[in-house]
């Protein structure tokens, strides 16, 4: 059942003529104009680079969140899905693994390609992939949580970078510090270790608040 | 061919019980009280804006009246709405980048009904356009897509919100068949419309609605 939701979602985001590529598109944007605005020479880019990546990893994951439910909802799916016993929780777990298949899997994809452009080290491309594919899980579903809450309101996006903000501080940071912290030879630092904690509990927690989202928006 | 319309043998049945509902703070309905059971066809009658859309919304559980309340038995059980009831809203929800096919073919999996889908798209008479996607599709056409979503769940108890708006005579003789099919092995259908229905058998029940 999750696996032929997630295969449907997949589907109709390929079919929808591109935009699915809108946050990749707005990720090439977003550091494109940062390297221009500090001026683009190396010695002030290259300290920079691995916060100029991770905010506009977070900014286009931002811009994706409304897609999740909003269309669902609005459409008479989510209600249909109810209808047929589909639990919300599998509905919300199938929604965060297509989430992160058609949005986040393609902007870590071209982080490299961002990371040589900024000229980053090899070995800081490697940290820097490690810490965003750990913190994928709370991306996405801090992602499906805020989607759920504002399914039912008119022009939430906004309030979706309000709810995801305070979430996806903790993980920004740790995310940053393990940029400074992590060596060649050690690479599970303590920071690392709390961002896979703050991964896991978004997962425990996000997932079943969502699901009582999406019921209380269905009544 | 496989059947489409195996005989059920539960017996359902639906208390509607002294329902009032209200939508902010203007009532539409005060006292609303019927028995639906097997063999039932129900046609909802009233005019714009009375509230037949909440009441099938209240049936199918999607909206808590505010006094009242609606009971769901199979064969004497207490059952939630979701267990046997089919909803086919007023508005198309099919998706537009998918065919026929693999929208049906999406529901009749949830339900585990997949080797149904060729004959339940036989039986809404789309089965020469199956691979077109349903962006491209009529009115008439995505109505006749919803009608097929609702007989590949199999449930007991079919719920309709204007099933003949946007069809044509051939469509609405194909509805007719349909719910005579469906009524005559002991399912429910519960229709709000303004068409003049042809009764069915001697069970057509009507409920006609007047404003509080």
């Amino acid at each position: 059942m999750i696996y032929n939701a997630v295969k449907r979602d997949l589907i109709i985001a390929s079919r929808s003529g591109g935009s699915a590529f809108h946050g990749l598109i707005f990720f090439g944007l977003f550091i494109s104009l940062v390297s221009i605005s500090l001026g683009g020479t190396n010695d002030v880019l290259n300290p920079l680079s691995p916060a100029i990546i991770w905010l506009a990893i977070i900014f286009s994951t931002m811009l994706s969140y409304p897609n999740i439910f909003q269309e669902d909802f609005k459409d008479g799916n989510l209600l249909q899905l109810k209808l047929s016993g589909m639990s919300s929780l599998d509905i919300c777990i199938a929604k965060s693994v297509s989430f992160s298949i058609q949005s986040i899997f393609p902007l870590l994809l071209s982080v490299p390609i961002a990371a040589i452009l900024l000229n980053m080290a090899f070995i800081d491309i490697k940290k820097i992939l490690i810490t965003l594919i750990i913190a994928t899980p709370g991306l996405t579903v801090y992602g499906v949580l805020s989607s759920a809450i504002v399914a039912k309101i008119r022009g939430g996006t906004f309030f979706i970078v309000l709810i995801t903000s305070p979430f996806l501080i903790p993980l920004l940071i740790f995310g940053l510090e393990n940029m400074n912290s992590a060596t060649e030879i050690k690479i599970f630092t303590t920071e690392l270790r709390v961002l896979i904690g703050l991964s896991l509990i978004s997962t425990a927690i996000g997932l079943p608040a969502s699901a009582a989202a999406l019921n209380t928006n269905m009544e | 061919m496989k059947n489409l319309f195996p005989f059920i043998k539960k017996e359902i049945k639906i208390e509607i019980n002294n329902l009032s509902i209200s939508r902010g703070n203007q009532v539409l309905f005060n006292n609303l009280t019927s028995l639906i059971t097997n063999h039932d066809l129900v046609i909802v009658r009233g005019d714009n804006g009375i509230g037949k859309t909440s009441l099938l919304e209240a049936i199918s559980g999607f909206l808590t009246p505010s006094i009242g309340g609606i009971k769901i038995y199979s064969s004497g059980n207490k059952k939630y709405s979701n267990e046997i009831i089919a909803y086919q809203p007023s508005s198309s929800y099919c998706k537009p980048p998918l065919t026929i096919k693999e929208d049906l073919s999406f529901w009749a999996n949830i339900y585990s009904n997949d080797k149904l889908v060729d004959d339940v798209i036989r039986s809404v008479e789309l089965q020469n356009i199956s691979n077109l996607q349903t962006q491209s599709l009529s009115t008439g056409q995505k109505k006749r897509l919803e009608i097929a979503k609702v007989i590949i769940s199999q449930k007991p108890v079919w719920i309709f919100d204007e099933p003949y708006a946007g069809m044509d005579n051939n469509g609405v003789n194909l509805i007719d068949t349909i719910l005579k099919s469906h009524v005559n092995r002991g399912g429910i259908a519960i229709l709000a419309s303004h068409k003049q229905i042809e009764k069915v058998k001697l069970h057509t029940q009507i409920i006609t609605m007047k404003a509080a």
